[in-house]
């Protein structure tokens, strides 16, 4: 027992390891959030009209909403949406032919966070498109992606150069109406990620994206949408990592995906942002509207999670899926530590016939902290034949953590087979103890168990990601169980 | 609508039996402000969300009066206490000023603040300690009097120290302008045993509280059988106080036509090695819309719990719908919970395979969804009345 306490001390007394804050200007608005912050977004990113009314509607809309969700089961101070910085860019810098001529700032702290964008170019084939606060400082491998016509780059940049194409999708899925976060991220979205692959093209290389918070009090809102068009095929990847900020950041991103007639889209995210300290001070409030619409016949999206970080994370990847025959799956493992607190899930809304849906979800409960699954299948009353099956299985490793499982389930169609389970319990002291005698420490062991715990959803992941998320996972728990 | 409430009581409060105690007066008007302060159900509360309960309550008013229970006329054995709930305050019996008022929470929103600002009667049973009573107490029915409305009955069940006794109840029958809104409140005593069976299969509008208090090594086993009623709130809510507790939930419907059958459950885990059981399974046939609702908490205390969930469902129309809602909440690590819930159709190879061997479509179909059901009705220990519930059952199957 007090090896392990010792270990617990251990590990819960190590400071972050991304932490830290990179000095370059930014060009930041005053806080608060008025109309005027919208229309100043707007204008330094040279929007079009329809988009500035967009954000307008949106922000209106926002305005008629008194008070931000409080059904998820998580605790945190109200907060004040008009001491947050809506806007902050680093300063506009002459376009760049090579990564020479990045800022060197820049470099020192991908090379920290030990994604080196030449590594990345020359080893893993993988585009990244860097986004720093808000807004895009380079993009590689655009050119590559252009010869087969995928497009690949910022927001702002496909709002100046693929106007018809956003206009047209953006809001299709998650609507400025959808939810407090959503509607607050139509209003003030500052950049992210656009994707377009065209018809029958099977795109090569997985794309990526970093995210990192930087600018102190910035609250981040970013927008990602991807396109999947007729028979495509897409893996794209997310991550991200943040420095420490003992003030809590506010994060409220929107991602839509859009899969046409037998598209597959595979999303994969590794979320490691700054939890908080151990006494649940600081740390990111991650609250992300993230939805995916199979829309023709054939078609899947697969959403792959492994959550280890944020203060709060309130995050529920859905799949509307309206083609027949179309397929939605979740793959999940959500780590808590300390006071960190997890709410996430995942909705399959069955429209169409013949749709299967798969929800694989893991949680890892430690500390104080507090894990939920909440979920929700619903089949439609013209679902004829769907199929769902769901998994949410629980891990406590502490007695003073919690874990618990919301899951909805709403049929209205006889044909319907809907099957749900769940499981709660603790790695348990034969298991630790066969270990041991075999030669492993107690953390090796958990470590293992843990592993083999969350393997299903892990080797959903691509290959970059795998053995980020595996390492992430053991620091994320070495000594968590006491 | 707070104000309308206060002037009804106010109106009503000396007609109602609290005089004998003076608590009881207190405890009625903090459950007035109780009303107050929470309202009383509807759809966007998240316990109510799938709940016809709006519709049902429109219109309905506090019904204050209620016919005398008619008391069962079984022998009984004379050490048990069986009398009217008004009797009892009257007597100034001292469990009620220990018991009453005590467990109904608040989980049903306003109804049961309502209740417990206005009830007028219902049953009272006491088994003293080391009572072992061997045949089972039926209960009367709780019935709208002619005049409507929101009716409240009230039931107080004490199950002394190692006693064991088994009630049964049929049905709370209403009609369809009038709403019955019973609450009980059960206290199973320490290393006491009780078993409640319940079979519901009249007409009307009903919401069921039940509140059960377990104190250390007690058991305690409830199964139900709903077959009709046009509105059937079951809300079941399990408090373990006591370490070593057993509670067995159990639950089946089949219900048609336009009826909603709503079971609601909360099983509390907060006193270590306890175990906890529920299965529910049921069938929805045309219009008709089931809801299931399991909520097991284990608390922070409560190592070594043991809790088991599932509830299963077959549609049978393209119009039924069925919503359901296993949760869990955990905050104890030393626990083995788990909780599953299916909607799925009569296995079609089975089927093919009682057809097979001459067994016409229909009855082959029956024999099936019966089968579905004996896991449940197995559990009624009592064979008179799980030869009654298995009857009807068929009975029920057989008419569709």
């Amino acid at each position: 027992m007090s090896d392990e306490l010792e270990i617990l001390k251990e590990v819960t007394d190590q400071d972050y390891k991304y932490g830290f804050v990179t000095d370059i200007e930014s060009d930041v608005a005053p806080k608060g959030l008025t109309e005027d912050t919208v229309r100043l977004i707007s204008k330094k990113k040279n929007e079009p009209k329809w988009l500035l009314d967009w954000r307008l509607k949106a922000f209106r809309h926002w305005e008629t909403l008194n008070q931000a969700p409080q059904w998820a089961h998580v605790k945190y101070p109200e907060i004040n949406f008009q001491d947050i910085i809506y806007y902050a860019a680093p300063k506009k810098k002459p376009e760049l032919e090579s990564l020479d001529e990045v800022d060197p700032e820049l470099l020192k702290m991908y090379d920290k966070l030990g994604i080196s964008l030449e590594e990345q170019k020359k080893l893993s084939g993988v585009a990244v498109d860097v986004v720093l606060d808000s807004v895009s400082v380079k993009t590689t491998f655009t050119k590559k992606l252009k010869e087969l016509g995928i497009i690949f780059c910022s927001f702002s940049e496909a709002v100046q150069e693929y106007p018809e194409l956003v206009k047209q999708y953006l809001g299709t899925v998650v609507p400025y109406t959808d939810n407090f976060y959503a509607t607050l991220n139509s209003a003030v979205f500052s950049d992210g990620s656009f994707c377009y692959i065209p018809k029958g093209v099977r795109c090569p290389m997985e794309l990526s994206t970093y995210f990192r918070i930087n600018e102190a009090n910035t609250g981040q809102f970013e927008r990602t949408l991807l396109i999947a068009d007729e028979d495509a095929y897409v893996s794209y990847l997310e991550g991200c990592t943040a420095p420490i900020r003992d003030e809590n950041q506010l994060h409220a991103a929107v991602v839509e995906l859009v899969a046409h007639k037998g598209a597959v889209i595979k999303y994969s995210t590794v979320q490691n942002w700054y939890p908080g300290n151990k006494d649940g001070v600081g740390g990111i409030y991650n609250f992300v509207t993230k939805r995916g619409i199979c829309k023709g016949d054939h078609s899947k999206i697969s959403w792959t999670q492994v959550e280890t970080g944020s203060a709060i994370t309130w995050k529920y990847p859905s799949v509307i899926l309206k083609g027949d025959y179309s397929v939605g799956e979740f793959y999940s493992v959500a780590v808590t530590n300390n006071h960190q607190q997890a709410d996430t899930g995942t909705k399959m809304l069955h429209i169409g016939k013949n749709t299967m849906s798969t929800i694989i979800s893991k949680g890892i409960s430690g500390g104080f902290s507090n894990n939920s699954y909440r979920g929700l299948v619903r089949i439609g009353k013209n679902a004829h034949n769907a199929r769902n099956f769901s998994q949410c299985d629980s891990l406590l490793l502490g007695d003073r953590c919690g874990a618990h499982t919301f899951p909805y389930i709403e049929t209205s169609n006889k044909t319907a087979v809907v099957e749900h389970e769940a499981t709660t319990s603790k790695v348990g002291e034969d298991q630790i103890f066969y270990c041991n005698q075999r030669g492993l420490d107690t953390e090796q062991a958990i470590g293992m168990i843990v592993n083999g715990y969350c393997k299903e959803v892990m080797k959903q992941l691509p290959m970059e990601f795998a053995v980020e998320a595996q390492k992430l996972l053991s620091i994320s728990l070495e000594g968590s169980v006491g | 609508m707070a104000e309308h409430y206060k002037s009804i009581f106010e109106s009503a409060g000396n007609k109602l039996p609290d005089n004998a105690c003076s608590n009881l007066s207190h405890t009625r008007e903090n459950a007035l402000s109780e009303l107050e302060s929470i309202g009383l159900p509807n759809n966007r509360m998240e316990y109510w969300k799938y709940s016809r309960i709006g519709k049902v309550l429109k219109g309905l008013e506090v019904n204050l009066g209620l016919a005398d229970e008619e008391l069962s006329s079984l022998p009984l054995p004379s050490s048990v206490e069986y009398s009217s709930l008004s009797k009892a305050i009257a007597d100034n019996h001292p469990l009620i000023e220990k018991h009453l008022g005590k467990y109904a929470g608040i989980v049903n929103a306003g109804l049961t603040a309502l209740n417990t600002a206005f009830f007028s009667n219902g049953i009272f049973i006491h088994v003293p300690d080391d009572t072992v009573v061997e045949d089972p107490i039926y209960l009367p029915q709780h019935s709208a009097n002619a005049d409507g409305g929101i009716v409240q009955p009230r039931n107080l069940i004490v199950v002394g120290r190692n006693s064991s006794v088994t009630i049964i109840s049929e049905g709370t029958s209403g009609s369809t302008d009038a709403m019955i809104n019973a609450i009980e409140e059960i206290v199973v005593g320490e290393n006491a045993s009780l078993s409640q069976y319940l079979l519901q299969n009249d007409e009307g509008n009903s919401v069921n509280g039940s509140y059960v208090l377990q104190e250390r090594d007690s058991r305690y086993s409830r199964v139900t059988t709903t077959l009709n009623g046009t509105f059937v709130r079951n809300n079941v809510n399990v408090r373990m106080e006591g370490t070593g507790c057993e509670s067995n939930l159990y639950g089946y419907y089949h219900i048609r036509g336009k009826n909603q059958v709503d079971n609601h459950t909360i099983i509390e885990h907060k006193e270590p090695d306890c175990l906890s059981n529920e299965l529910y399974v049921g069938l929805l046939d045309e219009d008709a819309s089931g809801i299931f609702n399991g909520r097991v908490m284990v608390h922070q205390d409560a190592q070594r719990t043991n809790a088991f969930q599932s509830n299963k469902n077959i549609l049978l129309s393209d119009n039924a719908t069925m919503n359901t809602k296993p949760e869990l909440e955990i905050y104890a690590d030393d626990v083995k919970c788990s909780h599953g819930a299916t909607i799925g159709q009569v296995d079609q190879e089975a089927l093919f395979y009682l057809q097979s061997r001459g067994i016409p479509k229909q009855i082959a179909m029956s024999m099936l969804l019966q089968g579905f059901s004996i896991e449940v009705t197995d559990k009624i220990v009592d064979e008179d009345f799980r030869g009654k519930v298995l009857e009807q059952i068929l009975d029920h199957l057989n008419t569709g």
